[in-house]
């Protein structure tokens, strides 16, 4: 089995750094980007095992609506997205999720949190999903 | 015995006619001879007198009727025997033991038939009625007149060319015209700047066309003055016996202090409303800019608590004690300012009205024990117990169950952070009135300084702890804008014996 991608895009160099590590510490390459657009290309091409965005990003395009346009394209549609948002407002949340996101995590993260739900997603999530 | 001629007869019955036409007459009647004596006395002066005919005829008239003062019987009576004919209106006259009466008297002389004066003939009315009436009349006008002069409204009143009639003293004041000057001049034309002469002469047209008007706001400059004199009128038809309108009166009062007052009024309000909205706008600039602030400081504080984690696990190398222990002691500060942010975020939130509630049925037995849960990991180590006491009565609410759960969660943490071992923290719920539910957290500790308890509801204001107590200082500050968010209301009290009490009273279902 090849090693599978995950994307992660985040503005914020630091986060970005942090998940780096994170998806490496649970097994998987990371391709990092700091804007939307760049990552949505690439996923086209190229599509990822999972994509983690944070719902705020600097580009015309947020993680709302990252997850939107990677859920309505057929090569992505069935790439699982998590979403993580500095923000714990509830409404950013159900946003997100009738976009399509599939997973939701507060920041600050917790890293031990973090690294279980991205390998569940990358293993079982696909499975549950079909289960369910 | 004389047999009665037929000339007799005719004589006799020309006799009775005229004695029946004087008796009949609704006139006192008295003749008077050359000698001053009375030849006739007719019914009516009977009446009128009191004295028969037959008493007084012969007799002279002075005697019958004494000249009493005023009624100058005898200089009548030689002003008619002069040949003088005599109208007199409203004569008084009191005859003896009778009320004063008046009449209206004709002195007449009376002639034979060469025209030589035979005596005087005196016929008299009573017009007391009248009299008294006209008296009546008199004394009202003149109290009209006072009423009309001394009033502080000014009355000006005009014909149906707009001429004025009338011009009291108070209008004079008000319109700063004199009453000679005004009488007889068109109304309109009497304000010296005829600053509103189209508007003022339309309005004098629709009151002649039979309009009433109240308190119609007027502005005018008297003689010589710079600053203006707002007066209100209120005009009315005058309409004569067949309603036809015949000219107009005119109330006038000088508002121009009241007016001065309502700008003034107005000025201050507008003054407060500019005040208040800038104090609106800066705190909500202050909200946002606390918002924004906090949002700011989150992003870095979670990568510094991200890589803290990684390190204090040993997912980056195996760490010695010492550095353990240091990043434990990262990890405990990072995670204090976190609470810090999330706090102020928190607050920022609720006072700028940002916070959603979304009520729902609550099962607070349920609630209270997993509020109570959280916080015994925080208890139990320092040999604090927690109970929970839920009135069967009072297990049901209608709110937004997490908003509730902090508020619950807020009270008991501090309730924890100010115990001593051994200590007993009591969560209660119970009615407060029909539509009420109090929760209450109590506890033993040292009880509320009473010169903090006025500002324990307050942003960043703290208990001196007695022991180095964790929180932002926001926490209280939090709950009373939660609590009045959804309703409700917080205190807070010392209780007897030792400890405090914190109270959140909350509406049995959200307000509308």
């Amino acid at each position: 089995m090849t090693e599978q991608f995950v994307d992660v895009i985040d503005d914020d160099a630091a986060h970005r750094k942090l998940m780096r590590i994170l998806v490496a510490e649970a097994g998987y390459a990371p391709r990092m980007h700091a804007a939307a657009e760049s990552a949505l290309a690439l996923a086209r091409k190229s599509p990822p095992g999972l994509v983690i965005a944070d719902v705020q990003l600097r580009g015309e395009m947020d993680g709302v609506e990252l997850t939107r346009a990677l859920k309505a394209a057929p090569e992505t549609a069935h790439v699982p997205v998590l979403i993580v948002s500095a923000f714990a407002a509830s409404t950013d949340e159900a946003r997100a999720r009738r976009a399509g996101c599939d997973a939701w995590l507060p920041k600050p993260l917790d890293t031990r949190e973090f690294v279980s739900l991205v390998r569940w997603l990358l293993t079982q999530w696909a499975s549950d999903v079909e289960a369910t | 015995m004389a047999i009665p001629t037929k000339q007799d007869d005719s004589l006799a019955a020309e006799r009775l006619l005229l004695r029946t036409i004087l008796d009949t007459a609704p006139h006192v009647l008295v003749a008077i001879d050359s000698e001053g004596r009375i030849v006739e006395w007719n019914a009516c002066s009977e009446r009128n007198t009191g004295l028969r005919r037959a008493a007084v005829l012969g007799r002279y008239m002075l005697a019958v009727m004494p000249d009493i003062a005023g009624t100058h019987i005898e200089r009548d009576y030689r002003r008619a025997m002069n040949g003088e004919l005599q109208n007199i209106r409203g004569r008084w006259y009191t005859l003896p033991g009778k009320e004063p009466r008046c009449y209206d008297v004709v002195f007449a002389p009376m002639h034979d038939g060469h025209g030589a004066i035979t005596g005087a003939l005196m016929i008299a009315q009573d017009v007391t009625e009248r009299a008294r009436a006209q008296e009546q009349l008199a004394a009202e006008r003149a109290l009209l007149r006072t009423v009309l002069e001394s009033a502080p409204l000014g009355v000006v009143a005009f014909d149906d060319g707009a001429r004025v009639t009338e011009w009291n003293r108070a209008a004079e004041a008000v319109l700063g015209v004199p009453h000679a000057e005004a009488v007889g001049r068109v109304v309109t034309a009497l304000d010296p700047a005829r600053a509103d002469l189209d508007r003022n002469t339309a309005r004098v047209d629709r009151v002649l066309k039979g309009e009433v008007m109240l308190a119609e706001p007027i502005t005018l400059y008297r003689r010589g003055a710079r600053e203006p004199t707002h007066i209100e009128a209120s005009v009315a038809p005058l309409r004569d016996d067949s309603s036809r309108v015949v000219g107009g009166v005119a109330v006038v009062v000088d508002v121009t202090e009241r007016v001065r007052a309502e700008s003034e009024r107005d000025r201050l309000i507008a003054d407060l409303d500019a005040a208040r909205d800038r104090a609106e706008r800066a705190s909500q600039a202050k909200s946002a800019m606390l918002a924004g602030l906090s949002h700011e400081l989150r992003t870095p504080l979670g990568a510094v608590l991200g890589f803290a984690q990684l390190l204090r696990d040993g997912r980056a190398g195996a760490l010695t004690a010492a550095q353990m222990e240091y990043m434990d002691d990262v990890l405990t500060g990072a995670g204090y300012l976190l609470r810090v942010v999330n706090d102020a975020l928190d607050l920022a939130r609720v006072e700028a009205g940002a916070v959603e509630m979304r009520p729902e049925p609550i099962d607070l037995a349920a609630l209270v024990a997993q509020a109570v849960a959280t916080v015994v990991p925080l208890a139990s180590p320092h040999g604090i117990t927690i109970t929970a006491r839920v009135a069967g009565e009072a297990a049901h609410l209608t709110a937004d169950p997490g908003r509730v759960r902090q508020v619950l969660l807020n009270y008991l943490s501090n309730a924890v952070k100010y115990s001593h071992a051994g200590d007993e923290v009591v969560v209660e719920a119970a009615p407060e009135g029909d539509a009420a539910l109090r929760l209450t957290v109590r506890d033993n500790g040292p009880g509320i300084p009473p010169a903090e308890m006025g500002r324990l509801f307050v942003e960043f204001q703290r208990l001196s702890p007695d022991r180095d107590v964790p929180g932002s200082g926001l926490g209280l500050a939090i709950t009373k804008r939660l609590v009045e968010a959804m309703g409700g209301s917080v205190s807070a009290e010392n209780v007897p014996g030792g400890g405090s009490a914190f109270h959140a009273v909350l509406p049995l279902a959200p307000p509308p």
